[in-house]
């Protein structure tokens, strides 16, 4: 090569170095400009992302608080509905009402038994009073027997014309007068049994009816009661449910609040992270290769090429990333979780609620204690009905009783004549056995007689039992009316102040079904603000949307070969804190420390430190 | 209860999840946006017990423990850490100033809520 050659090739070769560094040199500017462009708008987005989210957390943490509110709201009305009507206590108003119940019960079978024992006195007695009707008719054909006698007697003394058996016709018209006198006794007493017995057939027909009614009365109550008792356990079984269930829930709820909470903070993670990854962008901004200042003391700087540490901070966005799809899960499920319990509390409360047509077809619509107080209503006009038949009972007693004081004194009337009779009879005799022959027919008549004044005392015996039976049973429902009577006023006050008692609580009933109504709107207000929040999640998509643009920029500014080209005195990291992965339950996420304990100790409680508060709790 | 808890947090996320978790268990809740705003409010009130965030403005949340523990009023008032950090060298500088627990960040409401029973014991 010569000198000529030589002089070409070095102009060449210094012409194609010029060249290559001009290249270099206009690389070098062109990456420079890029990331001049870019970095400051990603470092203002990313700012302004930042900042706009917060409303959005917030937002969230707002609705999560109605949620809750909703929920604390909605769970003391039921406990406190629950509580009031007694299913778990003793003294609640279906507790009392079921005693009440029992109680009714009681006494409406001891009412229907009074009601039996009292139609077999009356039957008892009306049987004396048939007994005794016969027998009066008994005797007046007695009567007409012995008047039959006496003239048979007349007849017989007037064929014979001694004047020795004159005896006969003596004791013959005696015994005609006699007759008589038997037959208008027994013609009063049959008239007064007569009496006796109308007036207790009519009054036994209408106890007859009024006890039958009474009867099926009494039925239709204990089925009243039957059905209040049934309707009051069902709705005992309901608030026990209730109490059980939305314990169950609140729990459930509280659960999914906790990660909600949880996730509401991941704003400030993403914050913090976020602040970590646009300082260091600031940081690529203020390199000195970017402002071309620089001296000396940049000669010994870690360098790195822009490529890397933009990639990083696109790797840190994409990180974010990932963690905010997964609080979005989270808190999605969560909210998922809270919706389908508040949908089962919704349909655990329709059974309190008039249906959709309004109809009150639901199973706890109607009063439990309704059927009750109908039962009470009826019980109120079973004792009154049975009050009026008592006083018909007394007044036919009553009649009874004079009738059976009449025939006592008849009675000794028959006694008195049934005594003269034999002593006649006995005088007959023995004058027809004097007069031998002539006296044989009157000797038989005389005979006749006696037998009848034998049959008298029989009578005059089976009467005087008779009536004794009567007077003894129409004093004892004359003292049982009067006690009755008294009884009745008891149970009248009784059935009053458990007609009050029944009062109060069906309007406790009413103040259960006005709190069960509002628990179903608060339980609504809850699915409304579930639904709301849930909705509002939606923000965690377009905030994904805009980290992934972010990164995509970032990592696009990368790719070009000027930025691997690019050495910057950047550290990937600036040494600042960045929050960890967003998760609560992290081993030794709490800490108390030996100065608590003194704290603690100072304010005198230590026992509550030795309760452990998960495996995250470390003690120094 | 009755019992005044101080919260002190520029995160506002993080301080209403705080007071939201601390008021349904039935404390009263002062909030402060950082070190500073939390001494202004002070002010000699009574407060039963301080939560504090680290990394804040103006003053942090270690000037902010090593302040309050200077007032007497509050020299064994229970201060828990709750920040997002978890550096053994930074726990040991809480302790230092002061602090009575650390919590990082993310909290649970029962984590709280057990912590609150632990330092502060019920009037």
């Amino acid at each position: 090569m010569d000198n000529h050659d030589f002089e070409v090739w070095e102009s060449t070769e210094k012409a194609v170095l010029a060249a290559g560094e001009q290249q270099v040199a206009d690389t070098h500017q062109s990456a420079v400009e890029v990331l001049k462009t870019v970095i400051p708008e990603e470092i203002d987005s990313l700012e302004i992302c930042v900042q706009d989210a917060e409303s959005d957390f917030m937002l969230l943490g707002i609705g999560l608080r109605t949620v809750h509110a909703n929920v604390t709201e909605l769970t003391e009305l039921m406990l406190g509905t629950v509580k009031r009507m007694g299913s778990d206590t003793q003294g609640g108003f279906l507790d009392r009402g079921r005693r009440i119940l029992n109680e009714s019960m009681a006494e409406i079978q001891a009412r229907q038994s009074e009601v039996k024992a009292n139609l077999d006195r009356i039957n008892a007695l009306m049987h004396d009073i048939e007994k005794l009707h016969t027998t009066s008719k008994q005797i007046k054909k007695f009567a007409k027997w012995l008047k039959t006698v006496a003239l048979t007697m007349l007849v017989e003394n007037a064929r014979t014309i001694d004047r020795s058996v004159n005896i006969f016709s003596d004791v013959a018209q005696e015994i005609k007068d006699l007759s008589l006198n038997i037959s208008n006794i027994a013609n009063d007493v049959y008239k007064n049994v007569e009496k006796a017995q109308g007036v207790h057939s009519i009054t036994r027909e209408e106890i007859f009816t009024g006890i039958s009614r009474l009867e099926s009365l009494t039925n239709r109550i204990r089925a009243t009661v039957q059905e209040s008792t049934h309707d009051t356990e069902e709705l005992m079984r309901f608030s026990v449910d209730i109490i059980e269930e939305s314990g169950r829930r609140s729990r459930a709820i509280s659960l999914e609040v906790a990660e909600i909470v949880v996730g509401v903070q991941f704003h400030d993670n993403m914050k913090q992270r976020i602040v970590n990854v646009t300082d260091i962008l600031d940081d690529v901004l203020s390199a000195p290769e970017l402002n071309g200042h620089l001296d000396a003391s940049d000669k010994d700087t870690i360098k790195n090429p822009a490529s890397l540490i933009i990639r990083a901070q696109a790797d840190k966005l994409d990180s974010i990333n990932l963690e905010l799809d997964s609080v979005y899960k989270t808190n999605r499920i969560a909210l998922k979780k809270i919706q389908g319990e508040v949908d089962d509390l919704l349909q655990g409360l329709r059974p309190m609620l008039p249906d959709e047509k309004g109809f009150q077809s639901n199973t706890f619509t109607q009063d439990p204690f309704s059927h009750l107080k109908d039962a009470l209503t009826q019980l109120h006009d079973l004792l009154h009905r049975g009050e009026a038949l008592y006083q018909q009972i007394q007044k036919a007693a009553d009649q009874v009783s004079d009738i059976a004081a009449d025939l006592s004194k008849l009675l000794g009337i028959v006694r008195s004549i049934s005594a003269d009779t034999h002593n006649k009879a006995i005088n007959s005799i023995i004058a027809a056995n004097r007069e031998g022959e002539k006296g044989g027919a009157l000797k038989l008549l005389a005979q006749a007689m006696n037998d009848l004044a034998t049959q008298s005392d029989g009578f005059s015996s089976e009467v005087e039992d008779i009536i004794t039976s009567i007077i003894f049973a129409a004093e004892e429902i004359s003292r049982k009316d009067n006690k009755e009577t008294n009884q009745t006023d008891d149970q009248n006050s009784a059935i009053t102040s458990l007609s009050t008692v029944i009062n109060d609580l069906s309007m406790e009933y009413e103040n259960f079904r006005d709190s069960s109504l509002a628990a179903y709107n608060r339980a609504k207000e809850l699915k409304k603000a579930t639904d709301t929040t849930l909705a509002s999640l939606e923000f965690f998509n377009g905030l994904s949307r805009k980290i992934i643009e972010y990164r995509d920029r970032l990592i696009d500014t990368a790719q070009g070969p000027e930025q691997k080209a690019l050495l910057l005195s950047v550290e990937l990291e600036n040494g600042a804190h960045v929050p960890g992965k967003h998760a609560a339950d992290q081993p030794n996420n709490i800490i108390l420390f030996e100065e608590a304990k003194r704290t603690i100790r100072e304010n005198g409680d230590i026992t509550t430190l030795d309760v452990t508060l998960s495996d995250n709790v470390e003690l120094f | 209860m009755g019992q005044t808890i101080m919260v002190v947090d520029d995160s506002t996320s993080v301080r209403k999840m705080v007071a939201f978790t601390l008021e349904n268990a039935g404390y009263t809740v002062v909030e402060a946006e950082n070190g500073l705003d939390a001494l202004e409010k002070l002010n000699g009130s009574p407060v039963n017990m301080f939560i504090v965030d680290l990394n804040m403005p103006h003053v942090n949340g270690f000037e902010l423990t090593r302040s309050v523990r200077a007032m007497d009023q509050y020299r064994f008032t229970p201060i828990v850490m709750l920040t997002t950090e978890s550096l053994e060298e930074k726990k040991r500088e809480g302790k230092a100033a002061g602090a009575t627990g650390w919590i990082t960040k993310p909290f649970k409401p029962d984590q709280l809520i057990g912590v609150v029973k632990k330092v502060m014991p019920e009037a």
